[in-house]
């Protein structure tokens, strides 16, 4: 029972985790159409940031330096590059934005090494927040998670009950007649792209303070992230968070399965006994780097908006 | 450096030298490891090695006063990189391979030498494999023409093993929880085979997905379950740093015995969450004494850091390639087959023990050190204050597995 309990609990969170990141990836899709491959890059460089700052600010302070940053580097993507693009298509901007990644990748090498740095979560946070049976669950990890909760209730508001989010929403709609109404909308679309920019700079500075900080870490989770929006279909917030929270924790229960592919499909009557302990003799427990594509290959073929996308996709 | 400047570099002292040195053809070493992309750390470590080694070695006359011209090639850590840039060092001249890549790296490398050595047999190159840890090479695809410079992974467990039991940190049960990879498995395999030799009972076993899982919590859960005291682990860079994060902040009450804890970053990563646990290193200076303790002061001073990891490995490879060469006769062009004889002959000195090549399988006969990470460490690594204790140093003999009966190798 313990061990189910730590197990949901951990996979919520991770599930939480990921939807920091990809919400501001959804957001920026939704909004403006535009499918960053560097959105990723954005995390990474909210966590390299954070850690430079953290000797000056503190962590906290820290933390707040990442995300303002990369809200601020976002922005003059948005400006000095995406704008100028935008005009011939959104394939242009794809690639603009698969390009960058690289660079960021190369940038950060060049200014902090190869290697992984050290960015650890400061002593006064590593205590456990709570205990299940023999778990002491750690704070920051339950940390992480309300901060993506904060999030998501403070975006969900703010376009839903606010007139900034009735311009931004009117401004998807009918960019025209927004602008004819007065609106900069180009400045709306700056903000979107910083403020998205920014959500993942958060989650790179506190998810790279709890897991690792390395030029790696945006390759890691890039695909990912990618996965979650396509899953919960592109440009829904509420789908990205459902996409989420099923995947991880799918990835994180599927350690627990004790059964091989091969047994599974044999008991079905797909394949035979023989194959079952040959060719397919692959144990489930090993398939959780692998299992969000398969997630995303069945929705694809079944429902391809994803859970909640709209006809549009 | 890119090539070019490396090129620059070896020629402004051989020009400096005159007339004699300018006479002297330059014997070619072509370096293939990943610069750039998601390997980059790897090739990384190796560039401060060089020098260290071949500087020396041309100060002192070279191969009969050629020198030793060794360029470093970027294979951008996919086959297909490595494949372009062979092709591209062979025709630049150069014969002598040095593969410091994954597995994968290596046997397309392996391959390439192969076919090119099948094509031009009369001018044929080696392969000296310094990362590639797959029991493939000195097994079924052993060759003539290449040679292993790291361990296998049935080595370092077996090295790990032998040393938890006789301190007994190993205790009775033990897990496996491995990268999905052949290199994990063999790690797996190996850790099955010995439990009977050091009474040890496995517990459970599991693999992962080699860098695409970023939250090991339910692999540490799952772990928890069967309460192993000793976790054997051949998981590498930031899968480990996550591995050992996510033991340390749901207190996993179980150390981990790995074999990559020393690459640069990792303790720095980790944090105290690497403390206590067991790697099976190829250097540890504290463990050399003065010698070893020279050796690491010299290099230090020559690139600003300690050899840790796979540094130590390269700094094998070139130490021995340099002392191999040293015993061949002069020609008009270095005589491969003649270089090989000299690596499989000669024992070459190093501060933890002689270092030799079985002519059997080209596996390197090397002294390890078992290593736990400790705030009492003499060095401190990464600017953190842990550094690893040597336990206890094996010497080559007792590190040495068997040959392994899958190798034929064919001698021409």
């Amino acid at each position: 029972m313990d061990t189910i309990v730590v197990a949901l609990l951990n996979g919520l969170i991770y599930g939480l985790l990921l939807f920091m990141i990809s919400s501001g990836l959804t957001l920026i899709f939704g909004m403006m159409g535009i499918l960053n491959f560097a959105h990723a890059s954005f995390y990474m460089l909210g966590a390299y940031l954070a850690f430079a700052a953290t000797r000056i600010f503190g962590f906290w302070g820290g933390i707040v330096f990442g995300t303002l940053g990369v809200a601020l580097i976002g922005l003059l993507c948005e400006r000095t590059l995406l704008r100028h693009v935008r005009r011939h298509g959104h394939v242009q901007e794809l690639l603009l934005t698969f390009g960058l990644s690289f660079a960021f990748e190369e940038l950060v090498k060049v200014f902090f090494g190869p290697y992984a740095v050290s960015y650890p979560v400061p002593e006064s946070l590593r205590f456990a927040a709570f205990s299940i049976g023999a778990v002491q669950y750690p704070f920051f990890r339950v940390l992480i998670g309300a901060t993506a909760i904060a999030m998501f209730a403070a975006i969900f508001c703010l376009l839903r009950f606010t007139r900034i989010g009735l311009v931004v929403r009117a401004a998807v709609l009918n960019p025209d007649m927004v602008r004819a109404l007065g609106y900069n909308v180009s400045a709306i679309f700056s903000g979107m792209f910083a403020v998205g920019a920014g959500l993942a700079g958060l989650a790179g500075a506190m998810g790279g303070a709890y897991y690792t900080t390395n030029p790696n870490m945006a390759t890691e989770l890039g695909v990912i992230v990618f996965v979650v929006v396509v899953v919960g279909g592109l440009g829904s917030l509420s789908g990205a968070l459902i996409a989420s929270l099923v995947i991880g924790v799918l990835v994180n229960a599927v350690v627990y399965v004790d059964t091989t592919f091969g047994d599974l499909l044999a008991k079905v009557g797909i394949v035979s006994a023989e194959t079952a302990r040959t060719l397919l003799n692959v144990p489930i427990a090993n398939t959780a780097g692998v299992l969000p594509f398969l997630l995303m290959l069945l929705v694809l073929m079944i429902r391809p908006q994803g859970i909640a996308g709209d006809e549009r996709v | 450096m890119h090539p070019v400047l490396k090129l620059v570099a070896a020629a402004v002292p051989a020009l400096a030298l005159g007339v004699a040195a300018a006479a002297a053809e330059p014997v070619k070493v072509a370096y293939l490891t990943p610069k750039t992309g998601s390997m980059a750390f790897i090739g990384a470590m190796y560039d401060p090695t060089i020098d260290f080694v071949v500087k020396p070695f041309n100060a002192a006359g070279g191969w009969n006063g050629n020198p030793v011209e060794v360029s470093v090639y970027d294979d951008q850590g996919t086959t297909q990189g490595a494949a372009d840039r062979f092709k591209q060092a062979v025709a630049d001249g150069a014969r002598i391979f040095i593969g410091a890549g994954t597995s994968p790296l290596a046997a397309q490398n392996l391959a390439d030498i192969k076919r090119w050595n099948q094509r031009n047999p009369d001018d044929p190159a080696i392969l000296l494999i310094v990362g590639a840890e797959g029991v493939n090479f000195t097994g079924a695809d052993c060759s003539y023409y290449s040679f292993r410079f790291t361990t296998t992974p049935y080595i370092r467990q077996n090295a790990l093993a032998k040393v938890m039991k006789e301190t007994g940190a190993l205790g009775q049960k033990v897990y496996s929880l491995q990268p999905d990879y052949t290199m994990g498995r063999d790690m797996e395999a190996a850790t099955v085979a010995n439990a009977k030799t050091y009474g040890y009972e496995v517990v459970g076993t599991a693999r992962h997905d080699v860098f695409k899982i970023k939250d090991f919590s339910s692999f540490v859960e799952k772990a928890r379950a069967v309460a192993p005291e000793t976790i054997f682990t051949a998981g590498g860079g930031s899968d480990l740093q996550l591995i050992l994060q996510a033991a340390s902040s749901a207190g996993l009450p179980a150390k981990f015995a790995g074999m990559f804890l020393d690459e640069p970053g990792n303790l720095a990563a980790a944090g105290p969450a690497a403390l206590g646990n067991y790697t099976a290193q190829i250097f540890n200076a504290q463990a050399g004494g003065e010698k070893g303790e020279a050796y690491r002061a010299a290099f230090n001073a020559a690139t600003g850091r300690d050899p840790v990891a796979f540094m130590s490995n390269s700094l094998i490879t070139l130490t021995m390639l340099t002392h191999a060469m040293k015993q061949v006769p002069a020609a008009p062009k270095l005589p491969i087959k003649a270089l090989i004889t000299a690596m499989e002959t000669s024992k070459t000195p190093w501060p933890l023990g002689d270092l030799s090549m079985r002519a059997d399988d080209h596996q390197l006969q090397l002294p390890l050190v078992v290593s736990v990470v400790s705030k009492d460490a003499a060095r401190k690594l990464d600017g953190t204050d842990m550094g690893f204790k040597p336990v206890k140093l094996l010497s080559a003999e007792e590190t040495s597995m068997p040959v392994n009966p899958e190798c034929k190798m064919v001698r021409n």
